[in-house]
C-alpha cells in the first residue's frame, strides 16, 4: 500500500511535469502562469511540433449572452492520484477503506482497461484533452477519452433521468460568472482515479468553472461521499485553454490487445460496487 | 541481435515505468519488478488506440528469432508529445525499454523505444 502511494505521488508529479501543470499549481486552481504551462510540446492534429505554445492572455471571454463563454479545448493536469490534489491521505470510513484496501485491478480486472466508462471524475482527470460547448440552456463535455461526451441542462430545468449511470446525472446553474454543475445519481461501479480510490453510489460532485481569464478556468471538484468519505473531498485545479489542438477520436476497443488477449480480465464490478 | 534481460536501476525498474500516461491500471496487465530491455528489427507499427503496439523480431541467446509484441501509448498522447508513426517503419534495428506482461507472454509495455545510436524514435514524454 505504500509502496502504491509513493509510486502514485511520483507519477503525479512526472504526469504534471508531462503536462506542464506543476504540482503545486495543480493544486492551487487560481493563479494559473500567464505563460504556457506545458507549451512546448505542441500536439493535437495539426499542430506543430516542438515548443512555444502560449495560451491567449487578456480578460476572460463573454457569450453574445452575457455569459462566461467556456467553448473551447482544454488541457488539464492528469490527476491519477486524487489525493495529491485534496491536501493528502483520504479520510475514509470503514466500509471506504474496506474498498480502497481490497482494490486490486491485476487480480480482480480493471473496468477501464476492459473499456467500461471511466466515470465524469476519472475521465476529467485523464491524460486527454475535454472540449466543452456552451449554449444559453446547456452544457456539453466532450471527452476525448473514448470518445465520451456528457450533455446537461444549466438554465435550470432539473434532470429527468432517473435510472442510475456511470457518469452520473448533471444539472447547471450560474453563481454569479461561475458556472456550478451538481451531479448525482451515479451508479457506483467506477473509481475516482487510476488509481482506483472509491466512491460509492451515493456520491455527489459539485463543480465550480471560473474563467479567470483568456487563457484559463479555475476548476473545483468538491466529491460528497458520506458513504465512503467522513468528510467532503476538495480538489482545486487549472484548465488551460489550448487553442492549437482539436480533439481527435478515441476508440477504446479498436486495438485493445490486452482486453482480447486476456492479460485484462473485466471485473465483476456489480457485486464489488 | 540477442535478448538482453538487464535490470535497471531501482528508480526506473520501480517508478520510470509504470509512470507511464496510462489511462488504466497499469498493474492490471504488467509488472512493474520485471524491466527488460529489448534489441532487435522492429517488423510493424500498428498505430491505433487505446494504444499503439509495435512488433519485434528478437534474437535470444541461442540464435532463434523471438517474436515480441510491445504496447505503446495511445496515438493521441504520442501525437501531441511530438512524435509520428512516421518517426519508425519496419526495419528498423531499435532499443526498447519496458516491462514484461504477468501472463509469461512475449508482451511487454513500453517506456521509450530508441535507435541503436541513442535517439528516442517513440516515447509518451515529450520529444
Amino acid at each position: 500500500m505504500k509502496y502504491s502511494l509513493i509510486l502514485a505521488s511520483l507519477c503525479l508529479v512526472t504526469a504534471a511535469l508531462l503536462t506542464g501543470q506543476g504540482g503545486a499549481d495543480a493544486t492551487k486552481g487560481k493563479g494559473a502562469p500567464k505563460g504556457a504551462p506545458g507549451g512546448g510540446k505542441g500536439g493535437g492534429k495539426g499542430a506543430p511540433k516542438g515548443g512555444g505554445y502560449q495560451p491567449p492572455e487578456g480578460p476572460a471571454p463573454m457569450t453574445t449572452w452575457g455569459k462566461p463563454d467556456f467553448n473551447g479545448v482544454w488541457q488539464r493536469p492528469y490527476v491519477p492520484n486524487i489525493e495529491q490534489t485534496v491536501g493528502g491521505a483520504l479520510p475514509y470510513t470503514e466500509w471506504g477503506k474496506q474498498k480502497w484496501e481490497s482494490y486490486n485491478p491485476a487480480k480482480d480486472g480493471d473496468y477501464t482497461g476492459a473499456c467500461l466508462p471511466f466515470g465524469h471524475v476519472r475521465a476529467l482527470s485523464s491524460p486527454d484533452p475535454v472540449q466543452f460547448m456552451q449554449t444559453p440552456t446547456h452544457f456539453a463535455f466532450l471527452y476525448e477519452q473514448n470518445t465520451w461526451f456528457k450533455v446537461f441542462p444549466i438554465d435550470g430545468r432539473p434532470t429527468k433521468k432517473k435510472v442510475p449511470t456511470w457518469f452520473g446525472d448533471s444539472v447547471g446553474r450560474w453563481d454569479g460568472d461561475t458556472l456550478v454543475v451538481e451531479t448525482t445519481n451515479f451508479n457506483g461501479f467506477t473509481r475516482l482515479d487510476t488509481n482506483g480510490h472509491p466512491h460509492s453510489d451515493q456520491l455527489k460532485l459539485t463543480e465550480r468553472f471560473t474563467r479567470t481569464d483568456a487563457g484559463h478556468i479555475a476548476y473545483q471538484l468538491t466529491v460528497d461521499d458520506p458513504k465512503t468519505y467522513t468528510k467532503p473531498l476538495v480538489s482545486n485545479r487549472t484548465f488551460t485553454l489550448r487553442t492549437d489542438w482539436e480533439i481527435l477520436e478515441y476508440s477504446c476497443e479498436e486495438n485493445n490487445k490486452g482486453l482480447v488477449e486476456g492479460r485484462i480480465k473485466v471485473p465483476d464490478f456489480e457485486n464489488q460496487k | 541481435m540477442k535478448l538482453r534481460l538487464i535490470v535497471l536501476a531501482a528508480f526506473l525498474a520501480a517508478f520510470g515505468v509504470t509512470c507511464l500516461m496510462a489511462h488504466h491500471s497499469l498493474a492490471a496487465e504488467f509488472d512493474s519488478t520485471k524491466p527488460i530491455t529489448l534489441t532487435g528489427t522492429l517488423t510493424k507499427l500498428d498505430w491505433r488506440n487505446p494504444h499503439a503496439w509495435i512488433y519485434l523480431e528478437v534474437k535470444n541467446a541461442q540464435g532463434v528469432v523471438e517474436k515480441w509484441q510491445c504496447e505503446l501509448g495511445s496515438p493521441n498522447a504520442m501525437t501531441r508529445a511530438g512524435f509520428s508513426q512516421e518517426d519508425v517503419k519496419a526495419g528498423d534495428e531499435i532499443v526498447l525499454d519496458g516491462i514484461l506482461a504477468r501472463d509469461g507472454s512475449k508482451t511487454v509495455s513500453t517506456r521509450v523505444v530508441k535507435a541503436k545510436d541513442g535517439r528516442t524514435l517513440l516515447s509518451q514524454n515529450a520529444r
